[in-house]
Order: C-alpha cells, then structure tokens, then sequence
C-alpha cells in the first residue's frame, strides 16, 4: 500500500490527469465493473458485497488520499453502475410475482435454500439496503466536508442527510438570493426551518467563500448520486415490502418489511424465526455497518434489526430496550401465525402493532405527580388505662420508692450518714434512717417491687416439685428392693389414690436409671449427714 | 409563585369571613405585600406546605395595600422593617403564641424551615383544641436578630 501510494505521490507530481489517479482499492473495484459488462449482473451484485464485507466502503472512499483530486465522484460509488440494471430486475420480478411466489414461500418455509432466482435476489437486495445506506452517508459525508466553507451552518441545522443534499441542490451556492427560493425549500422542510436557513444564510452571506465552478459541480453531482441512492433505496424496500406483505404479512405489518426481510435471512427462514426465542431477537445483526457509525446510547448493546427498525429507531434510549423486548415477543408470536397461515392479510399483525403502540405510549407518559399527602389533625387522644386496682399497682411497681425518696431528703442541720460503696463512692443515706419529718422509726420497705411470678407459673414449680419428691421416693424404694416392707402405707397411697401414676413412675426409673439412682445416693447421703448434723446440733 | 395559587383575600368583609366559616380549622391569615421578596419567600413556604395542613389548617393571603382595614386593629404595617404578618384564629378567636420574640400577637419574623412552619401551626392547633388562648411555640426565637 504504501508504495502505491508513493507511486500516486509521483503521478501528482508529474502532472497526470486528475481523472486517472484512483486508489488501488478503487481501481479493483472500477476493474471489477468495468470487466463485469461481459458477468452476469447477478455475478455483479455478488462481487460488490464482498468487495463491502472485505472493506467497509466508508472507510475505503474516505481513506482515499487525494480525494480533493478526483473529477467525478461518482466512479467512487460501486452501487452507481448497477442502478439501472437493478430497477429494471426489480421492476421484472415486482411484474411476475404471481407466478413466483409459491415457489419463494416453499424455498422459505422449508428452510432449503432453493435456487430460486428471485429468493436469492431478496437476499441480495436485502444485503444491499446496507451498503446503499452506508454509501449515502459516505456521500453526504463528502459534500458537507466541501460545503462547509459555503455554508458551515447548514449542516447542523438540517440533521436529515437526503433534506442538506437537497437544499444544496436547490440554492446552491446563491445565498445572496436564497429568499427566492424559500416555496422550493418548503417543499422539503418545515416553514419553521426554512426561517432559519435563510436566517443563517443571511448571516453567513458576508463571509461566503465562493466555489470555484468545477468544485461546485462536483458537490451537484455527488448530491445527484445521493438522490439516486435514496431513489433506488426507496424502490428496493417497496418491492421487498411488496413481497414480503404476502410472504410475513402479520410480521412485516408489526416491524416493517425491511426489518422483517432482514430478520427472515439472518434467521434463515420463516420456520426458523418462528422457533427462534423473542430474546434472542434484538441481538439479531447487531455487528451490522450502520451500527458502527451511528454511536449507539451506552445502556443498550442489542444494536440489531429491531434496534434499527422504525418502530423502535426513534424512541427514547431509555424506554428502547423494553420496547424491544415487547416488540420481539409480539414479532415471534407474528412470525408463528404467519407459519401457520391462519391470517394471511396479517390483522393479527395490526392488532399487536396497537398492542405494542399503546405500552408504548404507556412507557412514554411520565409517573404521575402525587400530591403532598396531608398531615393527619394533631388530636390527643386520652389513654384508655383510667384506673383500677390491677392499674394501681402497676403503677406502683415504676414509682419512686419511699426508702429512695427519703434517702433524697436531708435533715435540716444535721450531719447525713454515709456509706461506702464498692467503688469507693461516698452514698448519702439523707433521712433514711429518721424515717421522713416528725416521723421516728424505719420507713417500710416497699413490697411492691419484689419480683413476681405469675400463678401459672408457680403452680408449674410445685407440681415439678412434687414430682421430684415421688421419684425420689420410688427410687429409694427400688433400690432397696423392699417396696413393701420399707414404706407399705406411702407405696399404698400412692397406688390408691393415682393409679394412672404408677406406672409412669416406673418408665422414669427405667430410663434414668444409673444417674439418678447415683445422685439419689449422695442425696441420701446428704440426708444422712444433715441428720448426723442435726442431732450434734 | 406560591402567592397565586393560595386564596386571596380580597376585602374586610372576606377576611372576616374567612374568620368566621372555619369551625374545627386554624385559619392562618399572612398579612402583607406580594411584591416584597421576603413575603414572596414566605407565600412560597405557606404554599408548599399548604396541602399538608390542610385537614387542621385554611392558609389565606391578604394584601395591606388592598384591605388597609385591619391595620388599625390588628397594628399591621407600622413596622417598616416587618417583612409580614402571619395571624392565627381559630373559631372567631385570635390565638396568641409565644415566639420568644417580645410580640405574641403574631408571627413577624421570617422563618425559612417548613417544618418549624408547620410545627407552629400544629402546636396552635393543639391548644386551640384544648381552649387555649396562648401557646408556648416548640421553638423559641427569641435569639433572631430583629430590626427596628
């Protein structure tokens, strides 16, 4: 390459004509058209896609080094030279498509991939929307680069490419005049945009630098080509839209014919589209060209057919992936009925655009504002707990008692006792031992405060209690192996007055026979000595 | 802004009856003049927590230059460097509250906090409920540097 492109340098120098100088690239691809008179046009197409799939044309045309240098543009289009044979194939196929349509549906359905001429021409075509489009903007690329010195401001003002070639085409470089040519512009742009591009081209009429006629010419013919780019753009999608409305009538009525033909061949079929799952969908095609050039927003990678569709193209980035995945879903179910042939004039399929419109519309609205809640009214309202014997003593068990309160008080003239505390804190006694004023003697303890215990739960420590007392016994008794002879009278209480009892009595000393019958010892052992102790006493 | 959407009161006889139909609500009257910034602040504060209080509170503008009528009772705009009056009532009664700023009579002092707003107006409201002619106001201010 880059002796070529010294050699290029050379060929400058030397003064050769402008027209000869081409990159190499653009020499192999004008070799490739010129020699394919004799290919098929078929031959033709075929080329042109991988010359794209190989480089990205974009980047071939605008890397060409001496770009200022070339007389016609237009040899730098590899879609230019096969526009006329291309309206003419569309135009033969939209005419026959009675005929082949059955055989389109069978080569699709059975996911064969039949040599069907006009089957493989859809594929083709559908290859080519991208490099059409990716072309366009190249052109419209190049013009703005050598319009900007006219009329820099044209550009940011008029965001649709094929809009700018347009007004370029009409006013060209009269800014002077360009009020003349205001119900022209209104052709294209609202009256509001006309305003301002006369506005800013007044403003810019001052500081124009005039082109030179052959730059001028040049631009025309680029823009020229633009339009017959769009134009044939335009036509490629009626006749896939035309076809496909009859082959994906409920997919295509959802997403558009080109987003369908698109997802039909990058899925391969209708069948396989029709198994596909709805979250694979959006990923469908995303390393496609145009997503290179336009920047994507950040939060959304799926950047595929859907993504592209007009449908989903101009939402919101952040309702776009929802949207998608609502989107896909109802495309899947569409591709389904579409398989199944149940409606062919694809109702079902308007009937989910609604449904997909209206959650869409339901996305779009903004949360709705809430007010400020209002405040409840400040009412006090007065405890229920009024009194009562239960409600008094509660209340006593949380008040100061009177020992506390007298030790707070301090007798008028008099030395305070104290006491040493645990750390060594000096504790005032106040009048804790005189017993409050006039009053001789101790202060009653307050009993209120003593720690309780609910009924249940002392009845639940007696009758632990006197479990543990008949176990004892029976265990004695067991160990003795003298029931009877030992304590007759408590054995026979026991065995009259509970019956049921007894034999429970015995599952215990089954079970807890070694350690109770141990600590039972050292019981009575402790009996024994308390009762050794006690008689010393 | 707030000052627009607030009910205005436009003559004596409208006061009054904002006064009179109130029977288990504080009526917060604001005496003073739209145009002046502070009380543009405070219409502002009065608006915002409007819905609010609205269950134990009707807030109403009055403007001095429109209903001069209470100036003399109530002595309304005396004090150049007063930003505005705020008053209370509740059923027919002026309410007094103790601000700590020498003038229990009214509310004269910018305050900027909604919530001090609206815990004035709920302490007032208790005490109304409870018959009170005077309440003690949650927050003192009397430590707000005053003019005049």
């Amino acid at each position: 390459m880059d002796e070529d492109y010294e050699k290029e340098l050379l060929a400058d120098l030397q003064g050769l004509s402008d027209g000869e100088e081409l990159d190499k690239d653009e020499d192999l691809v004008l070799n490739n058209e010129q020699g394919s008179t004799t290919d098929s046009f078929e031959q033709r197409l075929h080329d042109v896609i991988v010359a794209n799939s190989v480089s990205n044309s974009f980047q071939s045309i605008l890397n060409n080094p001496n770009i200022e240098e070339i007389d016609d543009l237009t040899s730098l289009s590899r879609i230019y030279p096969l526009i006329p044979e291309l309206t003419a194939k569309i135009e033969q196929y939209a005419n026959d498509e009675e005929t082949d349509y059955l055989e389109l549906l069978s080569s699709l359905s059975t996911g064969m991939f039949d040599q069907s001429n006009e089957y493989k021409f859809i594929l083709t075509v559908n290859e080519l929307s991208t490099i059409i489009n990716n072309e366009i903007s190249v052109f419209v690329t190049l013009i703005k680069m050598q319009y900007k010195i006219v009329f820099p401001e044209l550009e940011s003002l008029i965001m649709n490419p094929i809009d700018y070639v347009r007004l370029i085409l009409i006013f060209k470089q009269d800014l002077k005049n360009i009020k003349s040519y205001e119900l022209q512009m209104k052709n294209i742009i609202s009256n509001e945009k006309v305003l301002v591009v006369i506005m800013a081209a007044l403003h810019q009429v001052s500081k124009q630098f005039v082109l030179s006629e052959d730059d001028m010419n040049k631009i025309l013919s680029c823009a020229t080509l633009v339009l017959e780019l769009e134009d044939i753009l335009h036509k490629l999608s009626t006749f896939i839209s035309g076809k496909l409305s009859k082959f994906a009538p409920n997919v295509s009525a959802i997403i558009g014919p080109i987003a369908t033909s698109q997802l039909l061949i990058a899925t391969g079929s209708l069948k396989q589209l029709a198994q596909t799952p709805s979250c694979n969908l959006p990923s469908l095609g995303v390393r496609d060209l145009s997503s290179t050039q336009k920047n994507a927003p950040r939060n959304i990678r799926q950047t595929g057919y859907l993504y592209h569709s007009d449908l989903v193209r101009y939402l919101p980035p952040d309702i776009i992936r929802s949207v998608m995945r609502i989107v896909s879903g109802k495309v899947i179910l569409a591709a389904r009925i579409d398989l199944s042939k149940s409606n062919p004039n694809g109702e079902s399929g308007q009937k989910f655009l609604e449904e997909i419109n209206v959650k869409i519309e339901k996305l779009l609205t903004p949360p709705e504002q809430t007010p400020d809640k209002a405040l409840p009214v400040p009412v006090e309202q007065k405890s229920k707990k009024r009194g009562g014997k239960r409600f008094r003593k509660m209340k006593e068990r949380f008040q100061m008692s009177e020992l506390r309160s007298a030790q707070n008080k301090m007798e008028f003239g008099k030395e305070e006792d104290t006491v040493m505390d645990g750390f060594g804190e000096e504790i005032g006694l106040g009048m804790t031992k005189s017993g409050g004023s006039g009053r001789i003697g101790q202060i009653k303890v307050n009993t209120n405060t003593n720690a309780r215990m609910s009924k249940a739960m002392i009845q639940r420590l007696q009758k632990q209690q006197q479990d543990t007392r008949q176990l004892k016994q029976s265990m004695f008794d067991d160990d003795l192996d003298s029931l009877i002879l030992n304590n007759p009278s408590s054995n026979k209480q026991v065995g009259t007055s509970k019956p049921g009892e007894k034999p429970k009595l015995d599952l215990k000393n089954k079970w807890l026979g070694g350690i109770s019958k141990k600590r039972l010892n050292d019981s009575s052992d402790d009996e024994n000595k308390d009762r050794n102790k006690q008689r010393k006493l | 802004m707030g000052s627009v959407f607030l009910p205005h009161l436009n003559t004596g006889w409208h006061v009054d009856q904002a006064i009179l139909s109130e029977d288990d609500r504080l009526v917060v009257i604001r005496f003073g003049r739209e145009e002046e910034p502070d009380c543009m602040i405070i219409d502002e504060i009065l608006f915002s927590i409007s819905e609010k209080v609205k269950n134990f509170a009707a807030i109403y503008l009055c403007n001095l230059d429109k209903v001069p009528d209470f100036n003399q009772m109530y002595e309304l705009d005396q004090d150049r460097s007063e930003p505005y009056t705020i008053m209370f009532f509740f059923r027919n009664k002026h309410m007094m509250c103790d601000f700590g700023t020498g003038n229990n009579n009214k509310l004269n002092f910018m305050i900027y906090d909604k919530q001090e707003l609206i815990d004035i107006i709920e302490t007032i409201y208790r005490g109304a409920k409870k018959g009170k002619g005077l309440v003690v106001s949650p927050k003192d201010y009397s430590t707000l540097r005053r003019g005049g």
